[in-house]
């Protein structure tokens, strides 16, 4: 939660930098911020591949464990996309876009903004820290109406690390596994699947 | 876009050959941390700038949430026969659903 209110204050300054123009405008343009894109995910493949007990658990996770993760992602990229295709100025495609976020909010929304600009990224941050506080306050609810997977499936990418500690308290220790391994496979398919959606 | 697939690519193989140089684990994560915060203080920059956004800030809001509702209950609603098919036992390890009732007879 702490990490989450960092980044949140960062794009909070952001907008308070910009409304007032408190940057000279060269600073603002140019091809700067797609590069710093690049480096992130660098980054984030250095940090996927450098860890052994990821790719461990990976390899040593039964089939029916890998099942749900692709269950979780396609009910999330149909449910979005459906409502997308509803809602007035958003449309299937952009609906799917952001439910390939996954939770993953702050990647998400960064690729989203670059690819198609600053509205969907904005709906994309938005939606997807929405995910996160979704599952954390109604964790006990999915479980009691929807049994042990639903808060696994609500929470995504982030079923590994920020919403774990709440699964793992309604759930026991059990699903624990299950909703690392849904986490490490959603997190990973993120910087494939949003610039194929929405490139 | 395939550069940004690339450059993810890229930093996993890179990453699986620097596994044993465990000096870089910190490294890796603060660094990943800095550019996150960096390219959001961007992206609220650009939504500074951009004044009919700002001014829509709470319908976007709101669109965000019906959005996630419609993500959430995708995936729960996807997942949801799987407990029932998939039914894991106490070490998180899956029990074909006929079989376990095939033991409970």
């Amino acid at each position: 939660m702490k990490a989450t209110l960092g980044l949140l204050f960062c794009f909070i300054l952001g907008i308070g930098v910009g409304y007032w123009q408190l940057l000279p405008q060269a600073m603002l343009e140019g091809d700067h911020v797609f590069y710093l894109l690049c480096l992130l995910l660098l980054f984030v493949g250095i940090g996927i591949g450098i860890d052994t007990k990821t790719l461990r658990s990976m390899a040593q996770s039964q089939w029916q464990a890998m099942v749900i993760p692709f269950a979780v992602g396609l009910g999330s990229l149909l449910g979005s996309g459906l409502v997308g295709w509803i809602l007035p100025g958003i449309g299937f495609n952009d609906g799917v876009a952001v439910g390939a976020g996954f939770g993953y909010y702050s990647l998400s929304s960064i690729l989203l903004t670059q690819l198609r600009g600053e509205t969907l990224g904005v709906i994309a941050l938005l939606s997807n820290i929405m995910r996160e506080l979704l599952t954390i306050f109604f964790t006990p609810y999915m479980v009691r109406f929807f049994g042990p997977l639903a808060p696994i499936a609500s929470g995504g990418a982030t079923s590994m690390d920020t919403t774990l500690p709440i699964i793992h308290k309604y759930v026991g220790t059990k699903m624990t596994v299950v909703a690392v391994l849904n986490g490490i496979v959603l997190s990973m398919a993120v910087p494939f699947l949003i610039p194929f959606l929405a490139g | 876009m395939w550069l940004l697939v690339v450059c993810f690519l890229l930093g996993i193989c890179l990453g699986i050959s620097l596994q044993k140089k465990k000096a870089f684990f910190p490294y890796i994560s603060h660094g990943t941390e800095w550019l996150v915060k960096a390219l959001l203080f961007f992206l609220g920059i650009g939504l500074g700038c951009n004044k009919v956004i700002l001014a829509n800030l709470a319908s976007l809001g709101l669109l965000s949430l019906v959005l996630t509702i419609g993500a959430v209950a995708g995936s729960i609603f996807f997942v949801w026969p799987m407990q029932h098919i998939l039914r894991p036992d106490k070490a998180g390890h899956f029990i074909e659903a006929q079989e376990s009732n095939g033991d409970q007879q």
